[in-house]
């Protein structure tokens, strides 16, 4: 019986990483880019931080914008203190579902095409938001991917008049997060 | 008049020049750059844990060299132990190949940009000092 009990304790432990229904990174990167025919603009940020419940579908995604790193010393200033205003708004955040994570085998290696909506908060407004994700099962952790567009206006930035060649109004941005199973 | 011309017109392109090299400037290096504070992980994890806003205050945008035991090493950089189970620093590095050598447990020492609080601590374009 002695022996029986740490063996058991094993087995479930086992099991419980097995069928762990949340997934989680901070290392998701993020890009975003803008281009216009004056200049092309992109900037990266690789500590975004994710949590995937694949169970419910609920998903959360954090940022720190003051994290997104630019070629050019300037046009980091002016991202931060101008466009995002990060002191006052340090970070931009989605918090919605992953509509039909839960009929995803994880079990088995595959892509799987999902869309998910929810709440996109940048630059302290939040707005509605549904965006198309692809969930690649692989080993048991699960490479999340996103490509989508933001109006800049829509957030409330403000690109003045002088720049408004250089800055385009409809920015793409790129999430990539190889989410591990939560321990 | 003529010599005026000249000397506006030279003004001018001084000006463009000047311009121009402030636009395209490049990040200084990390290297290059003075730290803003000195200390250990567990206290910058500790002020940002008893009042972000402050810390933030504090901390947002400066340099700071820290210290600590490496507890995770993840794609883009090192978690730091902080003593607290929930919360760690984490450092970002420009070049993941600076931190090829270093092991879970390593007592290290980082520089780097302070960008905020999400799980951890964050740092961003990070380099080892010892």
């Amino acid at each position: 019986m002695k022996r029986v009990f740490p063996v058991l304790l094993g087995f479930f432990c086992v099991l419980n990483i097995a069928f762990s229904q949340k997934y989680f990174t901070k290392t998701a990167v993020i890009t975003f880019e803008s281009k216009t025919p004056m200049e092309n603009i992109e900037a990266v940020n690789k500590s975004g931080t994710c949590v995937a419940d694949m169970a419910s579908g609920n998903v959360e995604f954090a940022v720190l914008v003051k994290g997104f790193q630019f070629e050019k010393a300037l046009m980091q200033e002016h991202f931060n203190e101008n466009y995002m205003e990060s002191t006052k708004f340090p970070k931009a955040t989605f918090k919605g579902k992953l509509n039909g994570a839960e009929k995803i085998d994880r079990t088995k290696n595959g892509k799987h095409n999902v869309k998910a909506s929810g709440q996109l908060t940048v630059h302290g407004v939040t707005k509605p938001h549904t965006v198309d994700v692809v969930l690649e099962v692989k080993d048991g952790k699960i490479i999340a991917s996103s490509n989508f567009s933001i109006a800049v206006a829509d957030y409330n930035i403000a690109i003045p008049s002088l720049v408004k060649d250089n800055i385009a109004k409809i920015v793409n941005v790129k999430v990539n997060a190889n989410l591990e199973p939560l321990k | 008049m003529k010599k005026w011309l000249l000397l506006i017109g030279l003004i001018g392109v001084i000006g463009a020049a000047v311009g121009y090299y402030m636009y395209t400037k490049p990040k200084s290096a990390m290297e290059d750059q003075k730290s803003d504070v000195v200390l250990e992980s567990a206290q910058l994890v500790a002020e940002f844990e008893a009042d972000e806003a402050a810390a933030e205050l504090k901390y947002l945008d400066k340099t700071i060299e820290i210290k600590g035991e490496v507890k995770e090493i993840t794609d883009s950089g090192i978690i730091l132990e902080s003593g607290n189970d929930m919360v760690g620093v984490q450092c970002e590095f420009e070049h993941p190949e600076d931190i090829s050598s270093v092991k879970v447990k390593d007592i290290v020492k980082i520089k780097g940009i302070c960008t905020g609080k999400l799980l951890d601590v964050v740092l961003s374009r990070c380099i080892i000092i010892q």
